[in-house]
């Protein structure tokens, strides 16, 4: 056993509280110690080369690098320690940063004996540590991308660009997501289904994108590089490989369903398509509407088909995909109408959300694009938006920011002034956050020469008067109480996860936080890795956020997804469990414990079974494991109990 | 659940008891039976029975000493390549110590008929077996005198529940039979043609729920002294449970209490959810080089001998006390006499209290180590 410790003064970060030359001087004579030496920076080119040399000229076989936590270096010193010749799972970090100098800046003393007994109990477990060797797994390079909105659409078409093959998909019926539905786009007004339409085009006939719609992940196996996916396909009820989409059902279908694409504002036929640039081009029939599905009657859309497509019979098909990769698109929705009472949504018809306006505004809309009330059609002469409606309320909503409802309230103001010229637009505000390219001139021009009037206050309530509806709200700016009697009302609601995030988070067996956003592995420095590898997010599943900012993510989840396909095996940590079948009493305590399903009881040897490549080497079992016939490798009972005594001791 | 009521003839109810038990051999409901027999006078022992001529002989159902847990015996019968179908006579904690083994797979319940029976209490073995197997003057064991469920929970295993409680005068018995009762043994206890005991089931209702509250009064005066115990022996941390209420019982006062443990792991043999096949206890874990022995010696100034007595208990308390079922089987066993029983009820009081949690109540729920739910250890 020749160990070499490695101590990093980090600067100040360390050196400044801990007495660094005393510390290599006590481990110089701790047991199996070779050599102990420290210098400025570690991890600096020449500290680096220091270790070499040590490693060379000490013929050491075992490195101990006592510096920052290994989260930040510990894959530097690896890579270190094997070109010289040393095993990397023979080199340990003693962490001295994070648990040591910085949280006992005011007590040198104690840090510096601290930083010696973490050394101690480093060369402790290094002397235990095995000379192991790294595991390597297949790729298969393909792709999963679960939401066919931009994001979605975004990395798929990145991903198969690139070369390789693409299964998108989508839980409607139809791609595009909630871009689909917007009129227009902020900072630039364009068109949002002019610049859309070329994406879902391309998406649809893209042949290395297998376009699956109507369809919902239900399961997920295996790990990065190796899933397995079972989608289900839902019914629609027609033979799409027949249907020319010819739109002669939806014509003379008798029965009527609410649509989901026009939010509700209008029904549509039961067997439609959702809008007309809708990719791809096939109708659904909604059962729930469906008079030969409610009454066992009709069967209306069967007789009129020119192709016999209509098929009452279809049923739900499940199939299974393999893919290396899955980016997470899923989207977002919007602050459900029920818990918004005190504004009237839900109660009041012309209470309406974004969206709402938005299908208003949109040429294909139910109104053709003229800003009319949904209750009697009349033009409003004065609209009042409200923002931060569920957003950064702690007490009725959630505590974020939604992100983009500063925006696009500006940009409804001004659409509508554009359409409305004799009309009034009130924004009621908290503040506004325009922080992106042209956002703030944007804003800036609706109050200045579109006369667009901002009022920074909240509205406390909103109720029904005869014609009208009475808004009272205060303007914090003159300090006075303001009422307004408006045709129409438009709430900014909070941009939340699109439902069954969480969910889904289950069955990728990767995280979510508290509202159900999917929980980036770094928010600075990984933002579009999940907390599980081979699992990437893009777009509003992350956290609300605009499109510009959703196809940037999108391009950037797919060049993690390419840069995995770049090579044809991935290495795998050995460090991983095992378990020693003599002590295993086969009590499955391990197979609940583990979260990555890399254990399973083999029930008639009545021992646990452990897959090499799904362990992530936690430790969850070993801990769970009531005798130890379970081990981490290079973390062994024996390891951890000399590392606590050369702490305690 | 059906009442049906086993009328005790001219030789008593254990005879009757028997009798019904030898008929499941005799016609085959059932492969094997573990039943107790007086194997010499005084000395009580499990059998796995197929003979039904010897349950009928020397059957003692009713023997009111708990020799080892009927649980452990199960086990080790079904555990490895489970087949055929062995019915067991459980006492209401060896039930549920049985119901925690099958959810730690270590017995299958398709292999199991269970048979359990109500249970006013047992003696100590060695006093029983020095009494000749007379109990005049003997005091049950203190986990008996305290125990809360005399009665079995009857939905835990599907079998049946032999009802004793509150029968004493007629020496009749009730058998409760599960819906969910193996078919074959439900047809012999159809064929017996039992007259329906719904009348002493209720009367037997009614003597358990007397006797439940009688227990807890002793439960509550028992866990009250434990704490006196506690807080006298006291120094080191003090430590809050649940419930609010703090003693003060640290490390070194259990320590104390479990000085004269000689480490011969008897507790662990006799207790019914101790399950390992080896215990970490008797891996090469624990074997320390000299050096080590002597730098754990230093920094005390002495070390107990045999060392890692405490670490030991500690060790169970921690594996085990989720499941504890309150037998009282391990400070039957130790040799020391050490207050097991009393250290590991109230460790398990606080433990199964914390994550809502009773051993052995049903197979659906699950092991709070194997599960995780965001509040369990939230302070409540």
């Amino acid at each position: 056993m020749r160990t070499g410790v490695f101590v990093c003064w980090c600067g100040l970060n360390i050196g400044g509280v801990v007495d660094v030359p005393r510390v290599v001087e006590e481990i110089s004579h701790y047991p199996g110690v070779a050599r102990a030496v420290d210098y400025r920076y570690m991890c600096s080119d020449p500290g680096q080369q220091l270790i070499k040399d040590v490693i060379r000229e000490e013929r050491l076989d075992s490195v101990v690098i006592a510096a920052c936590s290994p989260g930040m270096h510990e894959a530097t010193f690896q890579s270190v320690a094997a070109s010289a010749g040393v095993n990397p799972y023979r080199c340990e970090i003693a962490n001295i940063r994070e648990q040591c100098s910085w949280p006992h800046q005011n007590e040198p003393g104690e840090a510096t004996r601290k930083a010696i007994e973490l050394i101690q109990a480093a060369i402790e477990k290094v002397r235990g540590d095995e000379a192991l060797s790294a595991l390597s797994i297949p790729v298969t390079r393909r792709a999963l991308i679960i939401g066919a909105g931009i994001a979605g659409m975004q990395a798929a078409l990145d991903i198969a660009e690139a070369g390789h093959e693409v299964v998108l998909v989508e839980r409607l019926p139809h791609i595009g997501g909630h871009m689909a539905q917007l009129s227009e786009t902020f900072p630039t007004l364009d068109c949002s289904q002019c610049i859309l339409t070329p994406k879902t085009s391309e998406v649809g006939r893209h042949p290395r994108i297998k376009l699956l719609t109507n369809s919902e992940v239900e399961s997920i196996s295996g790990y990065v590089g190796n899933f397995t996916v079972r989608i289900r396909r839902k019914a629609t009820y027609v033979n799409w490989d027949l249907c020319t989409g010819c739109g002669l059902c939806t014509e003379k279908c008798p029965s009527r369903a609410s649509s989901t694409f026009e939010r509700g504002l209008v029904k549509e036929p039961a067997i439609s398509i959702a809008f007309p640039q809708a990719v791809p081009h096939k109708p659904v029939i909604s059962a729930e509407a469906c008079g030969h599905f409610t009454k066992g009657k009709c069967g209306v859309c069967e007789k009129v088909c020119p192709v016999g497509a209509i098929d009452y019979q279809q049923q739900d098909a499940l199939f299974e995909e393999k893919v290396g990769a899955i980016v997470v698109a899923t989207g977002y929705d919007l602050h459900p109408k029920a818990k918004v009472g005190e504004y009237g949504y839900g109660v009041y018809p012309d209470v309406i959300d974004g969206l709402e306006f938005e299908r208003l505004n949109s040429a294909s809309g139910p109104t053709q694009g003229q800003i009319r009330r949904p209750s009697d059609g009349k033009v409003p002469k004065e609209v009042v938006f409200i923002q931060c409606v569920g957003s950064r309320d702690q007490e009725n909503g959630y505590p974020y920011c939604s992100k983009i409802c500063c925006m696009y309230t500006a940009k409804h103001a001004r659409l509508y002034k554009h359409k409305v010229s004799d009309g009034q637009p009130y924004v009621f505000y908290m503040d506004i956050r325009a922080g992106g390219k042209g956002y703030e001139e944007f804003v800036q021009h609706a109050t200045e020469e579109e006369g667009v009037l901002y009022l920074r206050g909240r509205v406390a309530r909103v109720f029904q008067d005869g014609d009208a509806l009475v808004v009272f709200g205060v303007d914090t700016l003159s300090g006075k109480k303001v009422e307004i009697r408006a045709d129409m009302v438009v709430l900014a609601t909070a941009i939340v996860p699109a439902s069954g995030a969480k969910e889904l988070a289950r069955v990728l067996k990767t995280a979510t936080d508290q509202y159900g956003f999917f929980s980036e592995a770094h928010p600075k420095l990984r933002p579009v890795e999940s907390l599980t590898r081979g699992i990437y997010i893009a777009g509003c599943a992350q956290a609300p956020k605009d499109i510009p900012d959703t196809v940037t993510q999108a391009g950037s989840a797919a060049a993690k997804v390419l840069a995995l396909f770049s090579a044809e095996r991935l290495s795998h940590s050995p460090a991983v469990a095992a378990v020693d079948e003599e002590l295993c009493s086969g009590c499955g305590v391990c197979v609940e414990a583990c979260a990555y399903d890399a254990r399973t009881l083999d029930t008639r040897r009545r021992v646990a079974v452990v897959n090499d490549v799904l362990c992530e080497g936690c430790g969850a079992c070993a801990v769970a494991c009531p005798n130890g016939a379970t081990r981490q490798k290079n973390a062994s009972r024996s390891q951890v109990f000399s590392m606590i005594d050369a702490v305690v001791g | 659940m059906k009442d049906l009521l086993i009328a005790s003839g001219q030789d008593g109810r254990e005879k009757a008891l028997s009798r019904f038990l030898a008929k499941l051999l005799e016609v085959g409901a059932v492969d094997g039976l573990v039943v107790p027999v007086e194997a010499a006078a005084g000395v009580i022992t499990h059998v796995l029975a197929k003979d039904p001529r010897l349950v009928e002989r020397a059957g003692r159902p009713l023997a009111p000493v708990m020799p080892s847990s009927a649980a452990t015996v199960v086990s080790e019968i079904v555990r490895k390549r489970p087949s055929g179908r062995v019915a067991a006579l459980l006492r209401p904690c060896e039930a549920r110590a049985l119901v925690e083994l099958i959810k730690l797979k270590q017995a299958t319940p398709e292999n199991v008929v269970a048979i359990s029976m109500d249970c006013a209490g047992t003696y100590d073995p060695v006093l029983y077996r020095e009494a000749g197997g007379n109990v005049d003057g003997l005091e049950a064991r203190e986990a008996c005198r305290v125990c809360l469920n005399p009665a079995p929970l009857e939905d835990a295993l599907p079998g049946m529940v032999l009802g004793l409680i509150g029968l004493d005068d007629c020496e009749d018995v009730v058998v409760s039979v599960h819906e969910r009762l193996d078919p074959a043994v439900a047809a012999v206890v159809e064929e017996l043609g039992l007259a329906s005991g719904e009348d002493a089931g209720r009367r037997r209702k009614a003597s358990v729920q007397a006797l439940v509250q009688e227990r807890q009064r002793a439960y509550d005066r028992f866990i009250e002294d434990a704490r006196r115990k506690a807080v006298s022996a006291g120094s080191g941390p003090t430590v809050r449970d649940v419930s609010g209420v703090s003693d003060r019982f640290g490390l070194e006062a259990f320590a104390r209490e479990l000085a004269a443990c000689t480490g011969c792991h008897n507790c662990r043999v006799a207790c019914p959810v101790c399950y390992c096949k080896e215990c970490v206890f008797d891996t090469d874990t624990f074997e320390y080089e000299a050096g080590q022995f002597l730098r754990k010696a230093g920094r005390k100034g002495a070390l107990k001998m045999p060392s890692e007595t405490v670490l030991y208990h500690l060790t169970r308390m921690n594996h085990m006390s989720l499941s504890c079922v309150g037998c009282g089987q391990c400070e039957q066993a130790c040799p020391a006499h050490l207050p097991l029983f009393r250290l590991f009820a109230m460790a398990s009081r606080r433990t199964q209290e914390v994550f809502g949690y009773v051993p052995g109540m049903s197979l659906d729920d699950k092991l709070p180590f194997s599960t995780f739910r965001e509040q369990e250890l939230e302070p409540r």
